[in-house]
């Protein structure tokens, strides 16, 4: 179920003010995909996040789900909604319910669905994101751990089963080992099948996830590749203020010290060119 | 987008009357209202709308702007005038219109009710317009606080409204951004009677709710780590002075009572 | 020794209630006037707590912390102490009270009672020193991250601080904001000479520290250089932290057979360490 952005163009208003949030992006998300979609804080990342599920309405252009216009008369916005989950900043603070078994089943019930199928997903959907059902269904999420109740809103949002997964800043806040849980349970959902836009401002994270890289400046999308080719283009992303992950910067500040080093996007691939590279010259050298 | 609503009508610009000491401004507030309902006669209000003008002018607010501030009142001010005119009794019959009788004294209270109610808007708008919330919170304050004889939290009450306003647009961002989170999770606040709609409301509010509640938790922990520990014993950055121009202000606000009282004297 | 001490904690335990396990539990250690110390610890170690007992926001359950030579036990000196060592929270929006820049700076200074005349010249001084003068009207919402934790570090430096302690000051933030936060912290710490305790789970800061405590179970495991604390790579590990991207590359290389020192923390580092193992690599 791709996702095609056609000339997409969001304004915001505000009495006599006016802000282009997003500029005429064209943009394929692909099945399968893991997209990471970079940007400077108010570059136009979230807009664009809420965007792919109807949330906003497009000041001009189109968003298309499967071909079908998500703000077009005759679809129904609601039900094309259901099939791209949308993960906010923080998602934890939109817990409400008693207990997190029935704040995770809040989304399944109001697509609809009938009990049994219910509770089948939320089960499903504490399970993929490892929290364990006999122990935590029945508590209260606000008596979690940061980490878990991250977690908790995160199952909210897959016992609908979403088609594609929209993560804005999922790790933010989060201590490194809480990260790395929430960065491997995506890492599975992409590989199950579910395509996934991650928004990050954490380039080595997305050096390591994402098959694609797309970044937006001032709205504009200004370049989309494999995080390989968007990452050697160190330059242009420093002049957006842009990070770029620390294995890039070492790569080019060895080649201009004249080391014959190349791009990776794995610390463990540059580590294996290094190794190869240092036990080969010091066999020389000896 | 939400965050850039602004609190309160303040008519950011400089004027005699910006200048004013807050504390000063309310109480010719104040006084204005007394004046207003002091009026008997009906052409008395012309002194009262003229004094009304030349504020206006004084403070370089734009004219239709004071009329938009009538715009939330204007059903009130319309039903009370329909009130007065047809549910009133007197002596004196203007109009008969079969069983519905126009007295001259309904007409009278009527239009008294109206001019009343729209020179008692407009004038405590030329408060908020020239005056920043802010401001108006610190002018209270001081007023009040002769009354922390009486154990009357003045100190405390204004910084409960300095925190609100501080909050409201933070606040007002944050519903923002769970109702979207929510409506990403199918709920609809858009449809339905009003129980389904007031039950569709539990998603928003309960998280906001906590998180005001977080918030307050942490600015709590956060003005006591900057020393804050009630009024007592605390300085001020801004020290209200009365000056010339305030002696000014209330010098016309005495020549219009004196006109207001002068038939009533002068009898 | 202890005459230099800045901040000294002495068999610091404390629980939030009786019955609870503690959560600083027997925590001995002294700071120096000057010093700049990262605290690394994953959630729940307890760094956080221990924040909170630096300036006496919380109060020892038993032992004791001393700042600038007064006790935070001495209900006496609370405010004193806490003039002293400022403290800037996580939050970014729950700190600032005021709906002006300005207004804010001065809400430290009014709680203290510094007469009005002398308020224009303190804020101006802290809005100048952390970068913030020309956003002095401007209301704190409208503000980004960085800049509202900057406003609220402007808001401690007008009450003239010794030592300034951030609570996970940078994590909320994105990483411009907490390159700003930073770099504006480390300079105050070496122009004004100001003790700084900056409580964070991102590496990199740490790396940037004089001396870097690392905590978990609510005590103090390791102490020492950043180079010492990361190049102790497994141990890390096992308390469920991480080490910079350098140093990871480092221990990458040393499972691939190369000699290669763990004592590396940015990029800089490891272009001399490279150059240092293998001279003749160049293609030159």
């Amino acid at each position: 179920m791709p996702i095609v952005l056609e000339k997409l163009s969001h304004v915001y208003k505000s009495g006599p003010h006016t802000s282009h949030a997003l500029r005429d992006v064209d943009l394929t998300i692909n099945d399968g995909e893991l997209l990471a979609l970079i940007g400077h804080t108010g570059s136009g990342k979230s807009t664009l996040a809420q965007h792919l599920n109807g949330l906003l309405q497009p000041t001009s252009g189109h968003v298309l789900l499967d071909g079908q216009d998500i703000n077009g008369k005759d679809s129904s916005r609601r039900a094309l909604r259901f099939r791209v989950g949308l993960v906010f900043q923080y998602p934890e603070h939109q817990l409400f319910e008693e207990t997190v078994y029935k704040d995770i089943a809040f989304g399944p019930k109001n697509m609809g669905l009938k009990e049994e199928e219910i509770d089948a997903r939320v089960r499903e959907a504490m399970a993929i994101v490892g929290l364990d059902f006999s122990e935590i269904s029945k508590r209260s999420p606000f008596e979690l751990s940061g980490g878990q109740m991250r977690r908790a809103a995160l199952a909210g949002v897959l016992a609908m089963k979403p088609q594609v997964l929209v993560l804005d800043e999922p790790t933010a806040g989060l201590d490194p080992r809480a990260r790395d849980f929430l960065l491997e349970d995506v890492r599975r959902l992409n590989r199950a099948g579910t395509t996934v836009v991650l928004i990050s401002h954490a380039m080595d994270d997305v050096a390591k996830l994402a098959t694609r890289v797309a970044v937006l400046e001032k709205g504009a999308l200004v370049m989309d590749g494999s995080p390989l080719e968007v990452f050697s283009r160190h330059e242009r992303l420093g002049a957006m203020g842009l990070d770029v992950p620390q294995g890039f910067r070492l790569a080019r500040l060895l080649r201009e010290k004249g080391f014959p080093v190349s791009d990776r996007c794995l610390l463990e691939d540059l580590a294996g060119e290094l190794a190869d590279l240092i036990k080969g010259g010091s066999g020389h050298a000896a | 987008m939400l965050r850039d609503i602004t609190l309160g009508q303040y008519y950011p610009v400089d004027s005699p009357v910006h200048r004013l000491d807050p504390r000063a401004k309310i109480l010719l507030a104040f006084l204005y209202i007394i004046g207003v309902f002091l009026v008997k006669d009906l052409f008395m209000y012309l002194p009262v709308l003229l004094y009304l003008a030349m504020a206006t002018w004084l403070a370089r607010l734009p004219f239709p702007m004071m009329a938009k501030s009538l715009k939330p009142m204007r059903i009130l001010i319309v039903f009370t005038f329909i009130l007065n005119l047809f549910f009133g009794t007197g002596s004196r019959e203007l109009l008969r219109l079969g069983s519905i009788v126009i007295w001259e004294e309904g007409l009278l209270n009527a239009l008294h009710f109206t001019f009343r109610l729209i020179l008692l808007v407009t004038g405590s708008s030329i408060l908020t317009l020239t005056t920043p919330p802010v401001t108006l919170t610190d002018g209270l304050e001081r007023l009040a606080s002769p009354l922390r004889v009486i154990r009357f939290p003045a100190h405390e009450m204004a910084m409960m409204m300095t925190i609100a306003l501080r909050f409201i647009p933070t606040l007002t961002e944050e519903a923002d951004k769970i109702m979207k989170a929510q409506t990403a999770r199918g709920a609809d606040f858009e449809t339905g009677n009003l129980m389904a709609r007031a039950r569709a409301m539990i998603p928003l509010l309960v998280p906001l709710f906590i998180s005001a509640f977080r918030r307050a938790g942490d600015l709590a922990m956060a003005m006591e780590a900057r020393c804050y520990r009630g009024g007592e014993g605390r300085t001020r950055l801004h020290v209200l002075k009365f000056s010339r121009r305030d002696l000014i202000a209330f010098l016309s606000m005495a020549g219009l009572f004196i006109i207001l009282l002068l038939p009533g004297i002068l009898k | 020794m202890s005459e230099t001490a800045h901040l000294q904690v002495r068999d610091l335990t404390y629980r939030y209630d009786p019955e609870a396990e503690a959560a600083i539990d027997g925590v001995s250690f002294s700071i120096s006037r000057g010093e700049f110390v990262a605290v690394l610890g994953h959630n729940g170690s307890g760094k956080s707590t221990l924040a909170k007992l630096l300036n006496g926001l919380f109060l020892p359950s038993s032992g004791s912390v001393t700042v600038s030579g007064m006790a935070t036990s001495d209900a006496g000196r609370t405010w004193d102490i806490r003039r002293t060592a400022g403290m800037v929270f996580q939050n970014p929006d729950n700190q600032l009270v005021a709906t002006r820049v300005y207004d804010d700076v001065a809400f430290g200074l009014e709680n203290i009672g510094v007469p009005s005349g002398e308020m224009p010249g303190r804020i101006d001084e802290a809005l100048r020193l952390t970068g913030m003068l020309e956003h002095a009207d401007r209301a704190p919402h409208l503000l980004s991250g960085g800049q509202k934790q900057r406003v609220a570090i402007a808001g401690i430096l007008a009450m003239k601080p010794e030592a300034l302690i951030l609570d996970e000051a940078t994590a909320m933030l994105d990483p411009q904001g907490r390159a700003e936060v930073l770099d504006t912290v480390l300079r105050l710490n070496r122009v004004q000479n100001i003790t700084v305790v900056w409580i964070t789970h991102f590496m990199e800061e740490a790396a940037r520290a004089q001396r870097v405590l690392v905590m978990d179970h609510g005590r103090v495991v390791m102490d020492g250089g950043p180079k010492e604390i990361f190049s102790r790579v497994d141990l890390l590990r096992e308390l469920r932290l991480d080490v910079p991207p350098m140093t990871r590359l480092a221990k990458l290389l040393r499972e691939r057979g190369v000699d290669a020192r763990l004592d590396v923390l940015n990029v800089e580092d490891m272009v001399e360490e490279v150059t240092r193992l293998c001279p003749s690599c160049l293609k030159n």
